[in-house]
């Protein structure tokens, strides 16, 4: 064989050059010694190689005999395992270790490092993505995956059970409801039953079940035989007897191993025992009393394969009813033989003070009962706003119970205590809490009784951003998710991240809080995250091998991309910048309305701008003669209206105010009227009083013209001058001021009693107030030209057009006339 | 100070706090008592010896780990296969040197070192094939094409598809 031939002359060669190079060692230390990596003994190998993953580890048993029979013994394996699994040294002992955690499910270590490191590989890296969807409108209560593509979830304000597909996010037609209707097409304003108060689910092959307790004490079962068949579902209601109702809400309702029956706990203080196929009560407890109130059952749960039922109260206190009998038969005829055993509540009870109404009181949230041993049973049971969790350990013949306390006070407290009994004999039973600090312990449940509270074997901090919300473990990782609605898997044994995913829920607005998730599920492969009204599922997907390239393409055509999911953001996306586009446009329409009413207005009266301001002058100078006449001026309303108003009632106003005493004046109020600022006139105009004029007379004639000619935009300047002049318009009474000291406050405390509307118009205000006296200048006329220069330069907008010419144009009223036209020509384009 | 003697009869004196990371040696002064007697190493060479004190001296007044280590969580966590920068460097020497002072590291009982060691060739096995395994560390292919064959198909499940 041609084949062979070729081999052996290899391996020729190889142990030629291996024999080479042992002779050199052999010289070079002048001893005899085993170098290579075969001659290293055993012991050391196992070292070497509990450092090795799995594709290493078969590669080089596959390299030479020695290494192969070495990585053949499943102790490598073993050892391999728990060094890279559970950190335990190659050199360390393994008689006391205790490996809480692991879950074995395969037959030697060998298989069963080689699944877990597929396993764990195939959840850090694959990179499938999620899907997204929201069967039920409001808050979902509860879930039950039935499989890979059956997922119900309950809602208890609408009381519907809505059935989905986890991976494609598609919703089925119709609820299952607990009203009796039957399936609809799924309209949850019609179809909903608005007393039910708490809700389970299970199933059963296609045949899923939903347990319905209501508010007014009845319980009803939902059975649908091929809940995920679109066509073919059906579903049926059973309701209790009326004279089986609980006689008040029904809080709890736990559902059994044993698939034939359930318990039920009620607000009146009572648990009673159904079948599951009649819903008919088959036993019911005495009603629970605490100083002849109702002491209602918060959590009931049962082991009737153990004959078990128990029931924790809201005064803390737990009950445990046992019986000999096989509860689960179905000759379960005379049901009275319960005995019952009372645990007085494990939390101690506390002085109480003033400030304990402020203190939630400690309720139960998880209780959880099974057969201990032979004679006994243990109770699990958790409370909110309570740091510990007890173990309650009931004799069933004597009824002597002893009580070990679970828990670090300094961690604060539990928000979720989630247990995982042994299910095979070698397994052990752990207690994974999350704390509201956001940090996960692990408790090991068989734990000697103690009288200190029991530690856990191992906390760690999950989530940073708040409370843990959710639990799911499979024996190959651990899912915790936050309050915030973050979820993080762990690899189960190593607790170390392997993955991260964010909230289902997408951004909330600010201020809105995000929707915790509520729960997790993991089954095999598949994870499932609830938070709010949404289901988020992500099925671990595979991992392209380096060295098979080809694989590739096979994955990705295997697991497209969501497409609901990718669409559902894309609508996310354009609804926002819709609304963003609205928004700016509202705003703008906001802006621009005002400046389109007033040319509406104007239009309407059928005017140009500027045949509108000599309209409004001819008003005004009629006006300001009826004033003469009356001398009463209501400047109040003038100034309300201004606001809103055209340029009209403005102008009006501002003439009202400081008659047109002067003929020079025309021009000046036309620039006035142009002028953008229109709302500063009626300060300026406002104060006018008598004091005043009689200060100033004798300034009037020169500073008014010199303010018209300067500066044809800047009424105020001019207006002051040109009636009286007393008027507290800045620019006269700056020039005023340099020769007369007090002048300008006179003219600041009138103008700020007579209104108040001048604070509102600050920008005019400091403008004008702020003393820019260009004091020792010998003529009225040079001061005013100084100070409207001055007021140029805190007016931007206006000294553009008016600087270059200020000094040439004093005297040139028409050039003035014609600038402010164009500019109201201008303003009206705008 | 204590006298080493090495299988190629060179003395080494050293401090007897840098020998002490030697499990072996320490037990041996425990049980003979202050001694100026030399002790010889039969199973290390010089060369090694040398290679090896210089990792004692490094590593000296650092805590011996002990043997019944309740290590917590996050230390364990550290057992994968990285390497201090400096053991690092130390480690880098050529093939024969590696595994000689692994087996000296197993004989004088220096876990730190021994562990030190694995994680090397640990680390040089890595992500290889069988081929490359066995020219890397001049391996012989002992197995028929047959077996060979077999042993593939048997490892074939194992592949993560």
């Amino acid at each position: 064989m041609p084949i062979r031939s070729i081999d052996t002359s290899r391996e020729d060669k190889l142990t030629a050059k291996a024999t080479l190079i042992s002779s050199y060692q052999e010289s070079q230390h002048g001893i005899v010694q085993s170098t290579s990596l075969l001659d290293i003994p055993a012991e050391s190998l196992t070292h070497i190689t509990s450092f090795l993953s799995p594709p290493s580890l078969l590669a080089l048993s596959r390299t030479n005999r020695r290494l192969n029979e070495h990585i053949n013994d499943d102790n490598t394996w073993y050892r391999a395992f728990i060094n890279q699994f559970l950190g335990i040294g190659p050199e360390n002992d393994l008689e006391n270790e205790k490996i809480l955690l692991l879950r074995k499910s395969e037959g030697t270590w060998r298989k069963e490092f080689i699944m877990r490191h597929n396993l764990r590989r195939r959840w850090e890296r694959s990179r499938n993505g999620t899907i997204t969807h929201s069967p039920q409108d409001t808050t979902i209560d509860g879930v039950h995956l039935m499989s890979e593509s059956g997922l119900l979830t309950c809602s208890i304000q609408y009381g519907v059970v809505a059935r989905s597909l986890p991976l494609s996010g598609k919703v089925l037609k119709g609820y299952l409801d607990a009203a009796g209707t039957g399936l609809g097409i799924g309209n949850p304003n019609v179809e909903f039953t608005p007393n039910v108060s708490t809700c389970r689910l299970t199933s059963d092959g296609g045949t899923a079940r939903a347990f319905w307790g209501k508010r007014n004490g009845e319980v009803a079962v939902t059975t649908a035989a091929r809940v995920m068949d679109p066509r073919g579902a059906s579903s049926k209601l059973v309701r209790c007897k009326v004279e089986d109702h609980h006689d008040g809400a029904v809080n709890e309702i736990a559902l059994d191993p044993v698939v034939s029956r359930f318990v039920s706990g009620g607000a009146d203080g009572q648990v009673k025992l159904w079948d599951t196929k009649t819903v008919v009560c088959l036993w019911s407890s005495d009603k629970q009393l605490q100083s002849l109130v109702v002491d209602p059952f918060l959590k009931v749960s049962s082991a009737l394969a153990d004959g078990i039922i128990a029931g924790a109260l809201h005064s803390g206190d737990i009950l445990l009813w046992t019986s000999s009998r096989q509860v689960y038969s179905d000759d379960f005829s005379s049901p009275a033989l319960f005995a019952r055993h009372r645990i007085v509540s494990p939390i101690p009870k506390a002085q109480s003070s003033p400030q304990d109404i402020f203190i939630p009181k400690p309720r139960p949230t998880v209780l959880c009962v099974r057969r201990h041993s032979q004679t006994t049973a243990a109770l699990l049971i958790g409370y909110s706003d309570h740091p510990f969790f007890y173990r309650v350990v009931v004799d069933l013949t004597s009824g002597k119970y002893e009580t070990t306390a679970f828990g670090d006070p300094s961690f604060g407290y539990n928000s979720i205590v989630e247990p995982f009994f042994a299910a095979q004999p070698d397994d052990y039973s752990f207690i994974i809490t999350g704390d509201l600090q956001g940090s996960v312990g692990i408790y090991d449940w068989d734990t000697p009784q103690t009288s200190s509270p029991v530690v856990p074997a191992r906390r760690f901090e999950a989530h940073e951003d708040g409370a843990v919300t959710a639990l799911a473990w499979s024996s190959v990782v651990l899912a915790t998710g936050s309050a915030r609605g973050t979820t993080t898997v762990w690899d189960a044994l190593t607790l170390e991240p392997l993955r991260l995913f964010s909230s289902p829920v997408p951004r909330a607005a600010p201020g809105r809080e995000f929707g915790g998730v509520s729960r997790i599920v993991i089954e095999q492969e598949l994870l499932v995250i609830i938070a709010d009204n949404r289901v988020m599922s992500w099925k671990v997907g595979q991992v392209h091998h380096r060295e098979a390239p080809h694989k590739v393409k096979h994955a990705r055509a295997r697991n497209p991309i969501p497409k609901g999911q990718q669409r559902y953001d894309l609508h996310r996306v354009i609804k926002e910048s819709k609304r963003e586009l609205e928004q700016e446009n509202a705003y703008a329409r906001r802006t621009m309305g005002r400046e389109r009413e007033q040319r509406s207005t104007l239009n309407m009266l059928g005017l140009s701008e500027s045949e509108a301001i000599e309209y409004v002058l001819m008003l005004s100078r009629e006006e300001e003669q009826h004033r003469r006449v009356s001398h009463t001026i209501d400047e109040g309303v003038f100034e309300g209206d201004f606001e809103d108003e055209t340029f009209l009632p403005v102008a009006s106003s501002s003439l009202t105010s400081h008659g047109p005493a002067l003929p020079a004046s025309n021009q000046s109020f036309l620039s006035l009227l142009d002028d953008r600022h229109a709302r500063t006139y009626p300060r300026a105009a406002r104060p006018t009083t008598n004091e005043k004029v009689q200060v100033s007379p004798v300034f009037v004639p020169e500073p008014m013209e010199a303010g018209i000619t300067i500066s044809p935009l800047r009424i105020p300047a001019s207006l002051p001058g040109s009636s009286t002049g007393a008027r507290s318009l800045p620019d006269m009474a700056r020039s005023t001021s340099s020769s007369f000291e007090h002048f300008p406050s006179i003219s600041s405390s009138i103008s700020s009693s007579t209104s108040s509307l001048e604070h509102n118009r600050s920008a005019w205000s400091t403008t004008l107030r702020s003393p820019p006296s260009s004091p020792n200048v010998g003529t009225p006329i040079l001061r005013t030209s100084s100070a409207s220069t001055e007021n140029n330069d805190r007016q931007s907008e206006e000294k553009l057009r008016a600087t270059p010419d200020l000094d040439e144009m004093d005297a040139d009223l028409k050039f003035a006339i014609e600038l402010s036209l164009a500019e109201a020509r201008s303003r009206g384009e705008v | 100070m204590v006298h080493l003697v090495t299988s190629d009869n060179v003395e080494f004196v050293v401090d007897k706090e840098v020998v002490e990371r030697s499990v072996l040696i320490k037990n041996m002064l425990e049980d003979v008592g202050e001694t100026d007697q030399s002790i010889p190493l039969a199973n290390v060479s010089s060369a090694v010896l040398r290679k090896v004190i210089e990792y004692c001296e490094h590593h000296r007044g650092e805590p011996l780990p002990s043997a019944d280590a309740d290590q917590n969580q996050d230390e364990t966590r550290k057992r994968t296969t990285d390497i201090s920068e400096w053991d690092q460097k130390f480690i880098t020497v050529d093939q024969e040197m590696l595994f000689e002072i692994i087996l000296a590291a197993n004989y004088l009982d220096i876990k730190s070192l021994l562990d030190v060691g694995c994680k090397t060739v640990a680390n040089m096995i890595k992500g290889k094939t069988p081929d490359e395994i066995r020219r890397l560390f001049n391996i012989v292919n002992d197995f028929t094409p047959e077996e060979e064959a077999q042993i593939k198909k048997e490892n074939e499940w194992a592949e993560d598809r």
